[in-house]
């Protein structure tokens, strides 16, 4: 055992030292840490050599450093080497007003990008559960781990069986306040799904729950203490399955809102926002927005004890004041006149019992287009909205109505898995009439209580278009595979952008413009018609450029005309659960890219001097350029394809090879016309399935044009027969679509078996009306009809050939004819 | 109550075998009517005598006709002569009956209609059913309906689909339709009659007609009469001709015996020919049918010993159910068993209310107690405890499905909302809640699968469409299976096409949408969407209730008002699949069996007995626990599973306590209960019983041989109580009793309390059989546990055999030979002869300790012999 560990070692030292490639992945990552704290954070995953920065999406984080472990510690506290690659230490320092919650970082090694993951900050002092498996389990309240009130555990679910038991000392009116943050911390695969008790100090269970609105599949809970002693909280599994789930479990005294009213308000005001679901009653707390719009954490903070929220409730900012619902606003006669507001505004209310309905005036000009958002679910709150208009006259009935969203409409590509922001209701209203109008809202599902908190956004209806990485074939079980850019000095790479407009397809030539781009790295992307889903982006890193790493946009802008709203907009799928269904989505505006060290190798393409023909096939040829030392294997492969392109497999350029062929096929149906394409190539050998995780440095070709034409001639192919041991007449009508120089060598194809050209090729001109084939059986062609039969001809065009096939036979084949008289 | 079973009894007494009634002649029908020409009505005649036996004197009774002017009287069937009204005046052993006459249109003859003579025909010699051109896609070219579901349809197909030889106008004996129903063709069927027979002239005069269609008002049948009722055959051999009687919409009456299929449900107890005579065979109790048209009829025929000692043995009545189980007993001339004995009831009910053996200290306490009420008592203390409430969780876990898979990709269940589902069953058991409002909640369940775990009633299904819905709505909570009648009017039963969709509308408007996340499911119902296209013309059927009205539910949530009907107290069908389920359970069979199949063809055991109890259980407010103390409290429930010879043949009238094989769960409990050992399932906290296991795919290995439901169909079939070869082998050779004794702690602790190998036994007898030893079981095993342990050298011999058969000790072995080698070679006194020695010691200390620890186990492995032996004895694995 010792000596075959010893030997692994070595070997993949050895391995690490010739080849550096560009796939880091961080599988998993040390989870939170307290807020005005410095602390020592753990990435863990593969290739992650050379680590270089920890890149952080939101501010009140600064990383002092990131290095890599060479060792680690064992159980018994002894250290130990690990394998290169696998462990990266950060220190990373939190500023005391750091927003609390998740914050999303990324680590950035000299050769690439790994997962995004979230990072969570808390209010409170962190302290580990320390359970041994075989000896010392806190299953039991007897066992139970004493902690301080407000104090965050870091926990661990051992076994499908296991339940971790804590115990806090409270006061008679004092919360016991818990909160679980788990499933928010993100796996690739499964959902960390937690359950939630709270006995009192007699072990009698006072509060349980499985999940909560706030955080879906983590749970909260806030009880009051009815005397002074201990309780007890604990966490297990909801289902008693799985296994080594860890999780932060916050537990104290603190307020745990389960909603907040209004849950936004106008940038740079001062709300005063009401806390729901607080054991003690409802209080008020009264907040400054900042002035940027967007999303703001509001973390609750008790005025008695100063202890803030375990974590914050969600809140928007607008650029538009908030209008607050006054009841009764049941009908459309009672909603308050008084209220009746010009858009944009964002409606505020509660619907405070099952079945409860509210209602807003508002005011509209003929024409006039408004998107009503209803946010619901997607702030945490219970609440399935369901949003409607009539006009107060009650003229027409109800004019529009929604219950759901499409991710489209957020300007987010369509995921897998469902979010629950697609239960926010999305409404597009353009006004039949100058007048007033009444904007209801009810639970869909016809559920109320006091936390069923909304807020409907109503501004007017703009289009925006919005960029975002689609995914390639490989990245089907992993997800975030190839969804950053990692450009090596020197060279360039291809990104597949995907294009998502909200609402009305998009008009007029547009092109995307990359902003905050580190210095030496440029972009070329084609201009968007409006039929483009997809198009191929290519970055280039000059040989000057830094290794270095950047969060940057990637926006659309008309060509001409006036900016539309725009930017990059990517969702990270986490918890995968079942087939492909991912639980936990996160949506992230900013692209990670990095500028790596040299891949080794550069990639270059031969520009095709005719075109692609449909029908017909063409030849690439591939150059790959090796530095010195730099022995891998290349495979190229032409990625972004224009409609109706085939290609052969990729292919694959050996250590010692440095030229390939790629083939390419156009069908009859390929949308003519020139397009700039590029070729990818990717050091090592073809991918090994969809969980490849081989460590590969992926580069660009140049873009080059391919141009795809009408065929030159279509032939059409006369029906005949032929008798075993005859010969016989093939004629093909041609029709000539465009003209070629000189001659142009046609022959059969797909002939059956035992059927021969007398002569293998013919020469055609331009001219040429048809052409003639002599055909031979032998004795062992194969009796019957046969279709399939092509045309198969080889144009010389600017000294490149240029294969087209064309037209579909058909031949019977017959046996031999008994000789007159033979009978 | 007590003055109507007095009177009950008042009534029964002659049938008792003490009565002096006299014998009676009964005619039937016992009015005639005829109307037309064509009508004909035959008759028969049974005699009753003092103890209620019947006997059919048809052919031997004297027939006239107060007025031959009016009637014609062949043999025994009347014919109309000239309209008025008269007399039949029968005779017969001294014994005579009038029978009034009326005699309508005589001079009138009616026009062969479609629908009233042609296509009862179809039905009566079989072209219309399933395996010939009923089927789905007809036969040889030619489809009629199933049963005739669709008369329009069969109309076109017969005269219009195929132009040409099928109907022949012109020359109508060459229609293809008669060639082949007379064998004049080839026909796959075969040759159905003959050219003179009534059915060919019917068809004959038909198309020789021109084979019109029927008028819109052509009257409709609209019910069914077979006659006599009840037949009471003393003796095998006895025969009993029958008359059956259609009534139209028009008000009008015909015999249609002649036209009638008939089938009996116990073919050794009462045959029934295709005309309707029926013949006695063994004893016992069955029911013979007549179907026509689309209602089947049925009498009850009871047979006994033609020369039956029967002596009723005048058992006490503790309730109720006593009183009505023994009236049908002394119809069938069956003694009841004796009761049971203390010591076999406290194992049953220990077994049926909750699903555990006793302990030998439950065991006792019973036995010495002297109260005279204490049965009651027991009953009353076991319907508290906590393991009540789960086996009732499980039953509903069956019968509602809970299980995280329903095979439906789309809206796939998941385990998580199965938590919160069994868990409010649990907590509804628990409560003892009302049947009536549990149910009721169930069928009105909307929202989230995870928050409002009714709505998982609607996400059971593998199809999640109205019908399917409907078909398990029917059959759990209403007993009836009504699947058939998707396709065809139900052929042994009433449920026609229109029934099904009218009552698959009620669920219409139910749909399903993805939750908060993707495992959660949340169920709406979209109230303007309130009707399901019928199969045949898609008309837009209105929900109705099944057998019953059509309520307004126009933009209203039709499931409320499904549910106030359903579970209303006047339900007959709720009520009683309720009792009727609920008795299963502690007879091993239903009044109705299987419980969820109640239809005409499928008639309870005991209908009285069945009305009574689903009464009861509504008059109690659908109080579970209070029906099931009456039900436990019966002398019925209590007697003992010895049989007499007058009821040992009897499976289905409760006349004895049935032997039931305990199912799965309560089997496997009961295993580690004994043994002291506790069985991990997935999904399941620590601890968690079997019996409480709340999802359905859990795989264990025991339980699914042993035909745990894996909850797949709402059908009470899946809870297989069968015994088979596989369970057999199981127990004997499988791992799961031998590991389990093995594991346990039993045998040690027995024989640590210096326990007698006769005590031991007895214990082990106690815990696992309900009962002591006998004197000759016990003076054998004490003969066996005395040879295998009385003598110490053969112990030292097993345990050094076992010892031998141990690899560590093999190792330690070899390691203690090497010691004593480098002992040996090592000098004197050095350090490395000190550490061997040492070594030594440990080791050889080591060996001795295995010694004595297989010294030990080969001690207990007699008794956990004996342990196995009783496991596998049937009177384990059985509820007697």
């Amino acid at each position: 055992m010792r000596f075959s560990r010893t030997m692994s070692l070595t070997l993949l030292l050895l391995a690490s030292s010739v080849a550096d490639a560009g796939s880091p992945r961080v599988t998993r990552m040390t989870t939170g840490g307290q807020r005005g704290t410095t602390l020592e954070i753990e990435f863990i995953g593969k290739h992650l050599d050379q680590p270089r920065e920890v890149m952080l999406y939101e501010p009140g984080i600064t990383v002092d450093s990131v290095k890599m472990a060479e060792t680690m510690l064992n159980a018994n506290g002894k250290a130990v080497a690990i394998e290169s690659g696998t462990r990266v230490v950060a220190t990373l320092k939190i500023a005391p007003d750091c927003p609390l919650g998740a914050h999303g970082l990324r680590l950035r090694t000299s050769t690439g990008l790994a997962d995004y993951r979230s990072f969570f900050v808390g209010a409170f002092p962190v302290i580990e559960e320390e359970e041994v498996i075989t000896k010392a389990r806190n299953d039991k309240r007897e066992a139970a781990k004493a902690v301080p009130a407000n104090t965050t555990v870091l926990g661990r679910i051992n076994d499908a069986a296991d339940v971790d038991t804590y115990k806090i000392d409270v006061k008679k009116g004092q919360r016991v306040s818990a909160e679980i943050e788990a499933a928010r911390l993100g796996v690739d695969r499964g959902i960390p799904d937690l359950f939630l008790t709270i006995l009192d100090p007699d072990g009698k269970k006072i509060a349980e729950t499985d999940d909560s609105a706030l955080f879906v599949q983590d749970p909260v809970l806030s009880v009051l203490a009815d005397r002074d002693g201990s309780y007890y909280v604990s966490v297990r599994q909801s289902m008693f399955n799985g296994a080594n789930e860890t999780y932060r479990l916050h537990v104290g005294t603190f307020s745990r809102p389960t909603g907040i009213y209004p849950s936004g308000g106008q940038a740079g005001t001062e709300v005063k926002v009401k806390i729901l679901g607080d054991p003690k009653g409802e209080w008020t707390q009264t907040v400054r927005l900042p002035s940027a719009p967007g999303e703001f954490p509001f973390v609750a903070v008790d005025a008695a004890d100063k202890v803030p929220s375990a974590s914050p409730n969600r809140m928007r900012i607008s650029p538009f004041p908030n209008v607050l619902e006054q009841e009764p606003n049941d009908t459309v006669e009672t909603a308050s006149t008084a209220l009746t507001t010009n858009l944009p505004v964002a409606f505020n209310g509660i619907i405070n019992k099952p079945g409860d309905v509210d209602g807003f005036r508002f005011r509209a000009k003929k024409g006039e287009s408004f998107r009503f958002h209803a946010l619901g679910q997607g702030l945490g709150s219970p609440i399935d909205t369901t949003i409607w208009i009539r006009s107060t006259t009650g003229k027409g009935g109800i004019l529009a109505r929604a219950g759901d969203s499409r991710s489209t409409q957020y300007g987010f590509a369509p995921a897998q898995g469902q979010d629950r922001i697609l239960h926010d209701a999305i409404l597009e209203f353009t006004a039949p009439a100058d007048g007033e109008y009444v904007m209801g809202v009810e639970d869909g599902q016809g559920q109320g209580g006091a936390d069923y908190v909304y807020r409907v956004e109503a501004r007017q209806d703009e289009n925006a278009v919005y960029t975002y990485i689609a995914p390639e074939p490989e990245n089907r079980f992993q997800p975030q595979l190839r969804q950053t850019v990692a450009v090596p000095v020197g060279n360039k790479t291809t990104v597949q952008v995907g294009i998502v407009s909200t609402s009305k397809p998009i008009s007029g030539e547009l092109e995307i413009v990359g902003l905050n781009l580190p210095k030496g790295v440029t972009i070329q992307a084609p201009r968007i018609t409006p039929s483009t889903t997809k198009v191929p982006v290519v970055f280039e890193a000059s040989a000057e450029a830094q290794v270095s790493g950047a969060l940057i946009d990637l926006v659309v802008r008309p060509v001409s005309g006036s900016a539309i709203p725009s930017g990059y907009r990517q969702t990270i799928m986490l918890n995968e659960y079942g087939n492909a269904d991912y639980y936990h989505h996160i949506y992230i505006d900013k692209l990670a890219l990095a500028v790596t060290e040299k891949a080794g190798f550069q990639v270059r393409v031969e520009e095709p001097k005719s075109a692609l023909v449909q029908n017909g096939e063409m030849t690439l040829k591939i150059k790959v350029d090796r530095d010195p030392g730099f022995k891998e294997p290349v495979t190229v492969q032409l990625e972004w394809k224009p409609n109706g392109i085939s290609t052969t497999t990729p292919v694959t350029i050996h250590e010692n090879e440095t030229e390939g062929r790629y083939l390419l096929g156009a069908s009859r149906g390929a949308s003519a016309g020139s397009y700039n394409v590029t070729l990818t190539g990717m050091s090592g050998q073809a991918l090994q399935g969809y969980q490849d995780g081989g460590n590969r440095s992926y580069v660009a070709t140049t873009p080059f044009k391919l141009t795809i034409a009408e065929p030159h001639v279509e032939a059409k192919i006369a029906r005949t027969s032929i008798e075993r041991g005859k010969t016989a007449n093939l004629v093909c009508k041609l029709s000539q679509l465009q003209a070629f120089e000189g001659n142009a060598q046609v022959t059969l194809s797909r002939l059956p078996r035992g059927v021969e050209l007398v002569e293998p090729t013919k020469q055609i001109t331009s001219a040429d009306k048809e052409v003639t084939f002599t055909l031979k059986a032998t004795s062992e062609a194969l009796l019957g009809n046969y279709t399939g039969i092509v045309m198969d001809l080889t144009v010389i065009e600017k000294g490149q050939a240029v294969r087209q096939l064309s037209g579909n036979g058909q031949l019977r084949i017959d046996a031999e004819r008994r000789a007159a008289g033979s009978q | 109550m007590r003055t109507a079973s007095l009177l009950s009894l008042a009534l029964l007494l002659p049938l008792g075998g003490s009565a002096n009634a006299a014998s009676t002649l009964k005619v039937f029908p016992a009015t005639v009517e005829l109307q037309g020409q064509d009508d004909r009505q035959g008759m028969i005649v049974q005699q009753v005598d003092e103890q209620g036996i019947t006997k059919d004197v048809t052919a031997a009774a004297k027939f006239r006709l107060a007025d031959p002017a009016l009637a014609i009287l062949t043999g025994q069937t009347l014919a109309p002569k000239k309209d008025g009204s008269t007399k039949l005046l029968v005779e017969h052993a001294g014994l005579k009956v009038e029978i009034p006459l009326v005699v309508k249109d005589a001079g009138q003859s009616r026009a062969v209609s479609f629908r009233l003579d042609v296509m009862p025909v179809f039905m009566k010699h079989g072209c219309n059913n399933g395996s010939c051109h009923g089927a789905a896609r007809g036969k040889d070219g030619f489809m009629l309906s199933l049963f005739g579901y669709d008369p329009a349809g069969d109309y076109y197909r017969l005269t219009r689909a195929i132009v040409g030889r099928r109907v022949d106008l012109a020359v109508p004996e060459k229609s293809l339709l008669l060639e082949k129903c007379s064998g004049a063709v080839p026909h796959t069927g075969g040759k159905l009659f003959d050219t003179n027979h009534d059915d060919y002239r019917t068809i004959y005069r038909w198309l020789k007609a021109g084979a019109p269609d029927d008028e819109a008002n052509t009257p409709v049948p609209v019910g069914l009469e077979l006659l006599p009722a009840k037949f009471v055959f003393s003796g095998g051999d006895q025969k009993q001709k029958t008359v059956v009687l259609a009534k139209y919409s028009d008000g009008s009456v015909r015999d249609v015996t002649r036209l009638a299929l008939y089938m009996t449900n116990n073919e050794s107890i009462a045959a029934i020919d295709k005309d309707g005579v029926v013949k006695a065979g063994g004893r016992g109790a069955a029911f013979v049918f007549a179907r026509f048209s689309k209602f089947t009829v049925g009498s009850e025929a009871i047979v006994f010993p033609a020369n039956d000692k029967f002596v009723w043995s005048k058992p006490t009545e503790q309730n109720y159910i006593d009183t009505l189980v023994f009236d049908k007993l002394k119809k069938l001339r069956m003694v009841p068993s004796e009761i049971a004995s203390d010591e076999a009831l406290v194992r049953r009910v220990y077994l049926d209310i909750i699903g555990m053996p006793p302990t030998a200290e439950e065991h006792a306490a019973f036995l010495a107690d002297k109260d005279p009420k204490k049965r009651a008592k027991l009953i009353d203390a076991l319907i508290e405890r906590p393991e009540f409430v789960d086996m009732w969780t499980m039953k509903w876990g069956e019968l509602l499905r809970i299980r995280a898979n329903n095979q439906n990709p789309q809206t796939g269940r998941d385990a998580k909302a199965m938590f919160s589902y069994a868990a409010w069953v649990k907590d509804q058991m628990a409560q003892n809640r009302p049947l009536d409002a549990f149910v009721a909640d169930l069928i009105v369940g909307s929202g989230s699968n995870f928050k409002s775990p009714t709505s998982n009633l609607y996400t059971a299904g593998e199809r999640l469409t109205p019908q399917k819905t409907a078909e398990d709505i029917a059959q759990v909570f209403l007993g009836t299976r009504i699947q058939c009648s998707q396709c065809h009017n139900h052929p042994f039963d009433r449920w026609t096409m229109d029934d099904y969709y009218g009552f698959a509308a009620f669920f219409a408007g139910v749909n399903l949408k993805r939750g908060f996340e993707g495992r959660e499911v949340i169920v709406g119902n979209n109230n303007t969407l309130n009707t399901v296209p019928h199969l045949v013309d898609s008309r837009a059927m209105k929900p109705k209730f099944l057998g019953g009205d059509t309520p307004a539910v126009d933009g209203l949530d039709p499931r409320q008002a499904l549910a106030k009907w359903i579970t209303a107290p006047d339900n007959t069908a709720f009520r009683e699949a309720m009792a009727n389920t609920i008795w299963s359970h502690f007879f091993g069979r239903g009044i109705v069996d299987p419980v969820d199949d109640v239809r005409i063809s499928n008639p309870p055991s005991n209908k009285e007995l069945l009305e009574e109890i689903g009464k009861r259980l509504a008059s109690y407010g659908f109080d579970k626990k209070k029906f099931i103390r009456d039900i436990c409290n019966s002398r019925t429930y209590q007697l003992s599973a010895t049989t007499n010879a007058t009821n040992e043949l009897d499976e289905t009238n409760f006349s004895h306590s049935y032997v039931r094989r305990l199912r799965a769960e309560v089997l496997l409990d009961a295993i580690s209960k004994i043994t002291g050992t506790e069985d991990r399932f997935t999904l399941s906290p620590p601890g968690t019983r079997a019996v409480q296991i709340h999802t359905g795919e859990v795989t264990n290995y025991f339980l699914t041989t042993f035909g745990r439901a894996p909850r797949e169909t709402p059908c009470s079939c899946e809870v297989n109580h069968e015994a088979n070869l596989s369970q057999a082998l199981h127990l004997i050779n499988g791992d799961t009793i031998t590991s389990k004794i093995a594991q346990g702690k039993l045998i040690p602790s027995l024989i640590a309390e210096k326990k007698s190998p006769g005590e031991i036994i007895d214990q082990l007898f106690l815990i696992t059989i309900g009962r002591k030893a006998n004197e000759g079981e016990r003076k054998r095993l004490t003969e066996i546990v005395q040879r295998e342990i009385g003598d110490a050298a053969r112990i030292k011999a097993a345990a050094e055999a076992k010892l031998a058969q141990d690899p560590n000790t093999a190792r330690n072995k070899e390691r203690l030979q090497q010691l004593r080698q480098e002992l040996a070679t090592a000098p004197k006194g050095s350090k490395a002869a000190a550490s061997a020695q040492q070594n030594i010691k440990v080791l050889e200390q080591t060996l001795a300790d295995a010694m004595k620890r297989h010294e030990a186990s080969a001690a207990t492995l007699v008794y956990a012999d004996i342990l196995w032996g009783l496991f596998n004895s049937t009177e384990f694995t059985f509820n007697h």
